[in-house]
């Protein structure tokens, strides 16, 4: 039997068609449209992916270990708020960075504490936590928009180095950082197991309650470093930022190979799947396609990509 | 001079690259009780799948009734008039027995589509009694039935189709021993009635009870059909394993230490019963107890599964254990009695099995040490002498003893001082059945202390030093090596109170 021999992988080793679909994506809009294919084009849009980049990091490692987490965005939102309220209390901007950052991974820990400790359901709890959060930041600013920082706080949004934006590289360097946890520490092979056979690594004496708590602590840290990164790069925290972050979020993670039911996948794959949407969609704004015919285009994707692999039987 | 009811010719099934049956021929006849036997990647599973239309064979003829027959799927041969009982029963919990029994059956429902209710139930429990389940309320949804019970509904979903021929696989298996008893009659009963059954197990002890032919097949051809009165237990592992077995469990070199290496104080199973023993450094403890006797929350309270009150002490000091990952600390390690749902991961390599609980010691800092890791996996896969490519092959592939060996070499690689064995041959052939015996006494000749829980009677009394049986979480007795046969430990599991004391 070939299957025998052939040594089987998690990690979805087979990116060949999300990346013909990436170089598709670049060879068309180059085609069609005169500005696509440009340094401030491409610059642009990586500076404007790095959000979602960042939440596609800790979103990939739950959805490998078997749970999803949909407060993201709401997270964002908070943590930012939190920083902004604390900024205009007249606390120094580095240490309301610091808050907002606490903020975010208390959220994460209320989430893994229910999630893990509670064994309450992950998407059940995500969803809680995302409908009180959006209202708990209306509540706390009563949905005014909170600007004004110093110069010196727009570094990391807005700044270029050797003409590449700063946000991008921190990016660049979290999701190597992140694909070397997940492929060399023991921590990968925890949430690998866990997203497989929870049960099994429980019995082999591992603790899944501590491994879930940190899945959902390093969500909300993500998130919130994602809401630090966004109020720079715009230069306000609004209590609408971060909605519906988490479906593109996903979307990425998932056209990127990871199984929805955990298991499989890897931080290569979200990586291009984040790649493949943000300039699917930066190419249907030059070509002026409208944003309501763009979502439609990102759907019958996502089926493509995941359908794709169904019917291989990956 | 009787006609079979179903012939088999000259069956062979080909996958890519493998040949899982050559020139199989089968024959069974009305009112037999079948037996088919082999070792784990004998053929069995695939002549039984092509025989209920899972699978279509490569080449041959089947022939029911005389007439020759395809079926396209397991419907299709159920129809027929060939039904199959799977090892796992295919039953909707939250549905009432009778709905299970007639779903999706056109003749159950008016013209219009609605079910008519009362004909469906009538029906229902006319079959169940027919097979002596008439204790068995068809109304009642399937979660609130027992195991035996469920089994019935199985069987007379399969009798509904007017099954002349019946495929039970390892019905024995979800039962519990005294629930057995029930499902021969009803096999009884079947045979009564002119069914042919095609009953596929590895327990001989109900071969001999049941059977009235055997077959045997390995290595996918038919090794030979015989009279169940021509062939004694010892005849059938040869024929089965192609070489003579003739001591299935090694026999006991030295005697084993003295010193108690866990001592249980009053361990509470639940809220009335408490529960204490010793083990000693080298000696293997069987505990043998009916379901419901204790003996699995034993292993759950020691490997931290499961709290409660009572002490534990482990080398002369009292021990704390609210964790597996505690008990792990405490170097104890546990073979969990179901390996598919709590002892290895599927889809991950024997090397990443192997390795999972002690990866900590396999790391430097949080990465891990791959050269060590290798060296270790590589170390347990020639111990336990783990048949496979290489040992990055995903343990999905390995046949059910090998993965019980990986079960069993991750906790060896932990080096543990108290080993809980449960169940440790569950599904696994006669030769692996063996190598694990072998396994398992050489560790205990080491000095490893070794608590062997298993429903299986021949195992306990082949193995242990010493056997406590338990009976609803007491320990009715003790047996010492060689005291116990299994006819009186069956007694002491099951009729505590016949004669004799308590321990």
């Amino acid at each position: 039997m070939s299957a025998w021999t052939s040594q089987f992988s998690l990690k979805s080793n087979k990116l060949v068609v999300q990346l013909v679909l990436l170089i598709f994506i670049l060879v068309l809009f180059s085609i069609l449209s005169p500005y696509f294919l440009s340094v401030t084009n491409f610059m642009n849009v990586l500076n404007q992916m790095v959000e979602v980049g960042l939440i596609a990091i800790p979103m990939t490692m739950i959805i490998i270990s078997g749970a999803m987490d949909l407060s993201v965005g709401s997270i964002l939102a908070f943590s930012a708020v939190c920083m902004g309220v604390a900024f205009e209390r007249g606390i120094n901007i580095w240490v309301s960075m610091g808050i907002g950052l606490l903020a975010g991974v208390l959220c994460g820990a209320v989430n893994g504490y229910l999630i893990a400790r509670h064994r309450m359901q992950a998407i059940v709890v995500t969803i809680g936590m995302l409908v009180m959060l959006r209202g708990l930041v209306y509540v706390i600013n009563e949905g005014r928009p909170i600007s004004g920082f110093p110069d010196s706080f727009y570094f990391l949004g807005q700044q270029y180095i050797g003409g590449v934006p700063f946000n991008a590289i921190f990016l660049v360097v979290m999701f190597l950082i992140a694909s070397f946890v997940m492929k060399k520490t023991r921590f990968s092979t925890y949430v690998y197991g866990i997203g497989n056979n929870e049960e099994v690594v429980h019995y082999s004496g591992i603790s899944v309650v501590r491994i879930r708590f940190i899945l959902f602590m390093l969500s909300g840290l993500f998130s919130a470093l994602a809401g630090v990164f966004l109020m720079s790069r715009l230069a306000s925290a609004e209590a609408t930022s971060g909605t519906n972050i988490e479906l593109d979020v996903i979307t990425a993670t998932l056209i990127g190979g990871t199984h929805i039911f955990g298991g499989r996948g890897s931080l290569a794959g979200t990586f291009v799947g984040l790649l493949i949407i943000v300039f699917l969609r930066n190419g249907l704004n030059l070509l002026g396609v409208s944003v309501l015919y763009q979502a439609v285009i990102l759907g019958a994707l996502l089926l493509l990509a995941v359908g794709n692999k169904k019917f291989n039987g990956v | 001079m009787r006609h079979p009811v179903l012939t088999m010719e000259g069956i062979s099934k080909e996958f890519p690259g493998v040949k899982a049956l050559s020139d199989v021929n089968f024959e069974l006849y009305p009112g037999e009780v079948h037996a088919l036997m082999g070792e784990n990647g004998a053929g069995k599973s695939t002549l039984m799948k092509v025989l209920s239309g899972v699978y279509s064979a490569t080449q041959g003829k089947i022939k029911l009734k005389g007439k020759e027959v395809t079926f396209g799927n397991p419907l299709d041969a159920q129809r027929q008039g060939v039904s199959i009982i799977h090892q796992e029963f295919n039953l909707f919990s939250n549905l009432s027995a009778a709905e299970n029994i007639f779903i999706d059956r056109p003749e159950m429902t008016s013209r219009f589509g609605r079910i008519q209710w009362s004909k469906m139930f009538d029906e229902a429990q006319r079959l169940v009694d027919s097979i002596g389940g008439g204790e068995i309320d068809v109304r009642k949804e399937v979660r609130h039935l027992g195991v035996h019970s469920q089994q019935v509904i199985e069987i007379a979903k399969a009798l509904s189709f007017q099954a002349d021929v019946l495929i039970m696989d390892e019905p024995s298996a979800a039962l519990p021993e005294n629930e057995v008893k029930k499902m021969f009659e009803v096999v009884n009963r079947l045979r009564a009635q002119g069914v042919a059954i095609v009953y596929v197990s590895h327990r001989m002890k109900e071969i001999f009870e049941i059977a009235d032919k055997v077959t045997v097949l390995r290595d996918g051809t038919k090794i030979d059909t015989r009279s169940i009165d021509e062939v004694t237990e010892q005849s059938l592992i040869q024929m089965m394993v192609g070489k003579e077995v003739n001591q299935l469990y090694p026999v006991r070199k030295q005697e084993h230490g003295e010193k108690v290496v866990l001592q249980v104080n009053q361990l509470s199973l639940d809220s009335t019963h408490r529960i204490s023993f010793e083990l000693r450094r080298g000696e293997i403890l069987g505990l043998f107890g009916v379901p419901g006797s204790g003996s699995h929350t034993i292993a759950e309270r020691l490997f931290g599964l499961k709290r409660g009150t009572g002490e534990i002490i482990i080398n002369g000091t009292s021990v704390r254990i609210n964790s597996p990952n505690e008990a792990k600390a405490k170097r104890i390690a546990y073979v969990p009695p179901d390996r598919h749902r709590q002892g290895i991961i599927k889809p991950m390599s024997i090397r990443q099995n192997l390795s999972l609980p002690i990866l900590p010691e396999l790391s430097k800092g949080i990465v891990m040490d791959r050269a060590r890791i290798e060296q270790m996996s590589g170390e347990y896969m020639e111990k336990l002498r783990i048949k496979a490519p290489s040992d990055q092959q995903s343990v999905d592939f390995l046949s059910g003893g090998n993965q019980q060996k990986v079960v069993i070499g991750k906790w060896l690689a932990a080096k543990p001082e108290i080993l809980i064995l449960e169940e440790p041959t569950r599904g696994v052939d006669v030769g692996a059945k063996a190598e694990i015996y072998n396994i398992i006494h050489q560790l205990a000749e080491e000095g490893l202390s070794i608590l062997l829980i298993s429903s299986e009677m021949p195992e306990v009394i082949g193995l242990s030093d010493r056997i406590l049986v338990l009976y609803k979480g007491e320990v009715v007795h003790e047996f010492a090596h060689g005291e116990a046969d299994q006819e009186q430990l069956l007694q002491r599991a099951s009729h505590p109170r016949l004669e004799g004391g308590t321990v």
